[in-house]
């Protein structure tokens, strides 16, 4: 290569490295609020060095390569506590509603204070035990537990409908993401063979997977050819090279509840906000559950005293709750017989042979709200002993998801500033890039003025 | 360690939404009064909440029945009381017919008297109580005594009340069978037969020995209506105790309760003022470091 035209070549590929450069720059700058982004570095290098006579002179700058600035370790991180994050919002989303449907300490109407006030009811009908009216107001404060009763477990359970849209809607999400990384696992395993720049497609390939870790809690693996194998908690692969699994749900008897399941069988989700949204659903299960059996309790401890007695009239009486047909009684079946409801005088206040104006059968009823020995399900106490620990138990598994959710939530915030340190976007770094690349620019556009000088002298010289 | 731009004002938001979590906690606090606005705000002291409420509800329904108990025991004292005075009387009239010196017009009236007291006595005997008779004890479908003075024939049990959470059970009044009556017959009986005797039989002798033993009679009614006092009065001793138990009862619980779930207002004005300081704090911040940037400084 002659002498006069190197300068032409080098401030050429000068001049194109800049822009490139800036370019890169200004790609960066742009992107600086993108979330996922990763920052993009220009990678320069000396062109080949060739043999001017003796004299080995350069030739100049070639663009290498604009790769992205990643960590692979810290995106695995990211993507672990993100599915950890994912699952106790979900959790703490699902259960925050529980500690409203049982919030019994500010309102009248609820379970406990409607307990309260219908053995309370019992106990005015024992001193009063010839007394229409009181009987009226016992068949009333009934009804008000029932309908405490009733209206909190609708409540709950429908929590756990509401639940469960989210579970099919985020089934749904992961079914869309799921698609997205296979295809992009195609595209970076073609753009990759052809030594194209594959950052942006990582990104966004990044992005699903920890949308998908976050939903699903799949881990993620890389392969070989740039593409990554996604699996669930079970080892079975959602997305595996440009293929990917869809998940379905199926609706569960006789609660409806959905069942995440792949290839028809159900479907392990160790991690992230289905798992949330599963253990939610759980819980407040376990909450209907000990509901259901207080309601069973109070109602088969009134029965059985009640239809020992004798009612105003002097008859035999009968149960004062509903005994359904089949299956216990529940929070939802919880009702005053039909009986009673028509005709108040059916209360029975005395015991069989006394006389209708005993009320030690009313006594009896009305002392059993600090009887300390009754049960429902697993739990013992008085009835208000049990309510409370019910409530006290759900507060705790609220409690105890914000609580966990707060700290996951700095975990994740600190990972999250962990890549960002490595692969976010600084603009004050960018306006330095920036300048250099301008500066650059400027020079080798004047190496290109000299040449132009050099040349034009030469060929003056021939004239 | 890098700082970047977006991680800088994630962190920025984030301080943000915790200060004023804080801060919608402190004003939470400071507008209900109090700690406990839901479970799980304090799950234990919430549960603590709710069973202490059944104990104050229960200390206050058993507040209601004693001082109903007390004034149908109260009434049924003032009954016997007047019963005991009419029984006076009787034994007066009693003594005066019994006389030697009466004659037999003014014995007539004596024996009059004697019969209006007698139904007085009946109609005592029969006082209501609510729906039923307050010597009746569980027996709602008789009176004591009917219009003829017969006694009821169905058996009674006394009625009893329990007047506080420990299980305390008091008797709601004697029953008629053993005040008004004994194992000989029943007041009203005796009192007719007396007042047969006086309006004359046709053998003087004979009704002046009736007379006498009516008037021993009266005297041991008399007696059993003092003793169905004595039980009353002691029943009442024990309800005022029981009253005044409950309200110490009912104040603890509430105070408990209170302590539980009350929030301290000084304390909560001050976690406000810290809130709002703190956030005020980040704002500022916010402000300031928002603005520095290299760009601000080139051409």
């Amino acid at each position: 290569m002659g002498v006069v035209f190197s300068p032409w070549e080098i401030g050429r590929r000068a001049l194109q490295a800049s822009q490139v450069g800036i370019n890169v720059t200004s790609n960066n700058i742009a992107n600086v609020n993108t979330p996922g982004y990763t920052r993009q570095t220009v990678h320069l290098a000396e062109s080949t060095v060739s043999a001017n006579g003796t004299q080995l002179v350069g030739n100049g700058v070639t663009v290498q390569s604009v790769t992205g600035v990643r960590d692979q370790f810290i995106n695995a991180r990211l993507e672990t506590e993100s599915a950890i994050n994912g699952r106790l919002t979900a959790q703490s989303d699902t259960l925050t509603p529980v500690d409203a449907a049982l919030n019994d300490t500010n309102t009248s109407g609820g379970i406990s204070s409607t307990l309260n006030a219908f053995f309370g009811a019992f106990r005015d009908l024992e001193a009063n035990p010839t007394s229409a009216a009181v009987r009226t107001a016992v068949v009333g404060k009934g009804n008000a537990l029932a309908v405490a009763f009733n209206s909190t477990r609708s409540r709950l359970t429908g929590l756990q409908k509401d639940a469960d849209l989210q579970l099919q809607d985020s089934v749904k999400s992961v079914n869309d993401l799921t698609s997205q990384v296979a295809t992009l696992n195609k595209k970076i395993r073609l753009a990759e063979a052809n030594g194209s720049n594959t950052s942006e497609l990582i990104d966004q390939r990044s992005q699903a997977t920890v949308q998908l870790a976050e939903l699903a809690g799949t881990h993620t693996t890389q392969n070989s050819d740039g593409s990554v194998t996604l699996t669930l908690g079970d080892g079975r692969a959602l997305v595996q090279g440009d293929i990917s699994n869809q998940l379905t749900v199926s609706s569960q008897p006789p609660s409806g509840l959905s069942q995440v399941e792949l290839d028809g069988q159900p479907a392990v989700i160790a991690d992230g906000k289905i798992k949330g949204i599963q253990d939610g659903i759980a819980s407040v299960g376990n909450i209907i559950q000990s509901i259901d059996d207080l309601a069973s309790s109070v109602a088969t401890s009134v029965n059985s005293l009640h239809s020992a007695g004798v009612d105003l009239h002097g008859n035999a009486g009968t149960n004062f709750f509903t005994v359904p047909v089949s299956g216990p009684i529940t929070a939802a079946n919880f009702s005053v017989s039909s009986s009673i409801q028509a005709d108040a005088s059916l209360v029975v206040s005395g015991a069989t042979g006394s006389g209708t104006a005993d009320s030690s059968v009313a006594r009896s009823i009305a002392n059993l709200i600090s009887k300390s020995d009754s049960t429902a399900g697993t739990r013992t106490g008085t009835f208000s002993a049990i309510y409370a620990s019910v409530v006290s138990d759900a507060g705790n598994g609220v409690r105890s998801a914000q609580d966990q959710l707060t700290t996951q939530q700095a975990v994740l915030s600190q990972v999250q500033a962990q890549r960002d340190s490595i692969s976010g976007v600084s603009l004050d770094e960018e306006a330095v890039n920036l300048l250099q690349y301008q500066k650059a620019y400027e020079a080798a556009a004047r190496v290109l003025r000299v040449a132009d000088e050099m040349t034009q002298t030469i060929l003056q010289l021939g004239q | 360690m890098r700082i970047t731009d977006a991680g800088h004002y994630e962190g920025l938001k984030s301080h943000i939404q915790l200060s004023r979590q804080k801060l919608a906690t402190a004003q939470e606090q400071l507008s209900t009064g109090k700690k406990i606005n839901r479970p799980s705000d304090d799950p234990a002291g919430a549960a603590a909440v709710i069973r202490l409420q059944t104990n104050v509800a229960e200390v206050e329904q058993f507040t209601r029945n004693v001082s109903e108990a007390q004034t149908t025991l109260e009434n049924g004292d003032q009954a016997l009381n007047s019963y005991q005075q009419l029984l006076d009387r009787a034994s007066t009239l009693l003594t005066q017919a019994s006389s030697t010196t009466t004659l037999t017009q003014g014995k007539s009236s004596l024996a009059t008297e004697l019969d209006s007291l007698t139904e007085q006595i009946r109609q005592i005997a029969n006082t209501k109580s609510g729906d039923g008779f307050f010597f009746g004890g569980s027996r709602l479908s008789a009176a004591p005594f009917d219009s003829n003075g017969v006694p009821a024939a169905t058996p009674a049990v006394e009625r009893t009340l329990q007047v506080d959470p420990g299980g305390t059970i008091i008797s709601m009044g004697p029953l008629a069978e053993n005040v008004f009556s004994d194992s000989t017959g029943s007041i009203i009986d005796a009192l007719k037969t007396a007042s047969a005797a006086i309006r004359g039989t046709g053998d003087p002798v004979a009704d002046q020995a009736t007379e006498l033993g009516a008037l021993d009679r009266i005297k041991s009614f008399s007696n059993l209506a003092d003793t169905a006092r004595t039980q009353l009065g002691s029943n009442l001793a024990i309800l005022d105790h029981v009253t005044s138990r409950l309200s110490d009862q009912n104040l603890s619980y509430q105070q408990s309760i209170s302590d539980t779930e009350s929030v301290d207002i000084a304390a909560a004005a001050l976690n406000l003022t810290q809130a709002s300081t703190g956030l005020d704090a980040i704002l500022q911040a916010t402000a300031k470091v928002g603005q520095k940037s290299l760009l601000d400084f080139l051409g």
